[in-house]
């Protein structure tokens, strides 16, 4: 930073983000990479469409829109789909063994693939119903199939949402843990984990537990566990980016 | 959004589970394995080192409880819009799974009314 002048990069895999304060403060940056690299492609604007999904600046913050990725998926599944309001039902976690394997897996996976996908980035309402058809690819059956389409369906009646970073109260760090005792087939549990930085979502985590356990209580507490190692991978990432963690004042450090 | 180095506030973090909250920071409870008297020791430390804050919160405000168990109706759209950012209440349309008037929607437009008041 110099006189109050700031540019970010930040890198992802090939890709580069380049913010600044005002949009004059990063024209440098550009030509200089052009010199290094040839040919460069770049995007600029309050609209940036990026692996699927489209980030457009708001005056509240950021929306990060997916309705063409979903649309996409939309049409793997014809136009005859019904609406619902909720991506699962009650038989969520039930397994009907008597149920028919599919014989077609490619279609299963390919959707399976591409909701998880959905559900990790913009549309966090569809992780929990995503990340159970993943358990299922090995052997996909009819049921599961039902279930797929459920989400579809859903899918189809909610495409316009979009996820939203709200900018203000940016500095409280809220995470949220909860766990449901032997819901699985095997008798494990499942445990959940929002990460929310101010009111906005920016990481979360769905999952069976790993371990077997006698009672809701134990199964909060291996959630609880999990979120608190979490909290050195999600939140770590900010301490790249000038922010800093602190304590309450008045307490020390022990 | 202008980068400083800011101070940010505490961790906080939200339980459902009473028992949990009781047990944890005083090291209670029969843990009858080593497993899971390790889990408990590591959240322990984390409390007395104050990298998190353990709170209790209802089960209606938990974020979490949608992605363990397939909820439906009026709670899952309110923790979904809350957790989406809350900015798409005209795409829900006023429309409950059975066609039925929704109430949570003029409930949201005060999303921040959802959220805790933290202990100073």
């Amino acid at each position: 930073m110099q006189n109050g002048k700031y540019v970010i990069a930040i890198l992802y895999v090939d890709d580069i983000l380049i913010m600044s304060g005002k949009s004059e403060d990063r024209y440098w940056v550009k030509p200089l990479l052009e010199d290094r690299y040839k040919k460069v492609t770049s995007e600029e604007g309050d609209r940036l469409p990026y692996l699927g999904m489209t980030i457009v600046k708001k005056d509240f913050g950021y929306e990060l829109c997916m309705q063409s990725y979903v649309d996409d998926i939309l049409k793997f599944y014809g136009k005859n789909v019904r609406e619902y309001m909720v991506p699962a039902t009650g038989n969520l976690f039930e397994v009907d063994g008597a149920s028919e394997v599919l014989s077609d897996k490619t279609k299963f996976h390919s959707v399976v693939a591409k909701l998880l996908y959905l559900g990790k980035r913009g549309r966090p309402d569809i992780l929990m119903s995503a990340q159970l058809l993943c358990t299922r690819v090995q052997a996909p059956t009819k049921q599961d199939m039902t279930k797929l389409k459920r989400v579809l369906e859903y899918l189809k009646f909610t495409k316009g949402w979009t996820g939203s970073f709200d900018r203000s109260e940016f500095d409280r760090v809220t995470t949220y843990i909860d766990a449901s005792f032997s819901v699985h087939l095997d008798g494990k549990g499942q445990s959940a984990c929002v990460v929310m930085l101010g009111n906005s979502l920016v990481h979360e985590v769905c999952h069976k537990q790993k371990i077997v356990i006698k009672n809701s209580t134990e199964a909060e507490l291996v959630a609880l566990r999990r979120a608190c190692r979490g909290y050195y991978n999600g939140i770590g990432t900010y301490d790249g980016n000038g922010f800093r963690y602190g304590r309450p004042s008045g307490i020390p450090r022990q | 959004m202008m980068v400083t180095d800011s101070v940010m506030d505490v961790h906080q973090v939200y339980q459902d589970n009473k028992s949990t909250l009781a047990m944890v920071p005083t090291g209670g409870g029969k843990p009858r394995t080593k497993y899971m008297k390790v889990r408990e020791e590591f959240v322990k430390e984390r409390l007395e080192t104050w990298e998190v804050v353990l709170e209790y919160i209802s089960t209606k405000q938990m974020l979490a409880d949608l992605m363990t168990k397939p909820l439906g109706g009026e709670l899952y759209h309110t923790l979904t819009h809350r957790r989406l950012g809350g900015h798409q209440y005209a795409c829900l349309n006023n429309r409950g799974a059975k066609g039925e008037q929704v109430s949570c929607v003029s409930e949201l437009a005060s999303v921040s009314s959802l959220v805790p008041v933290l202990a100073d």
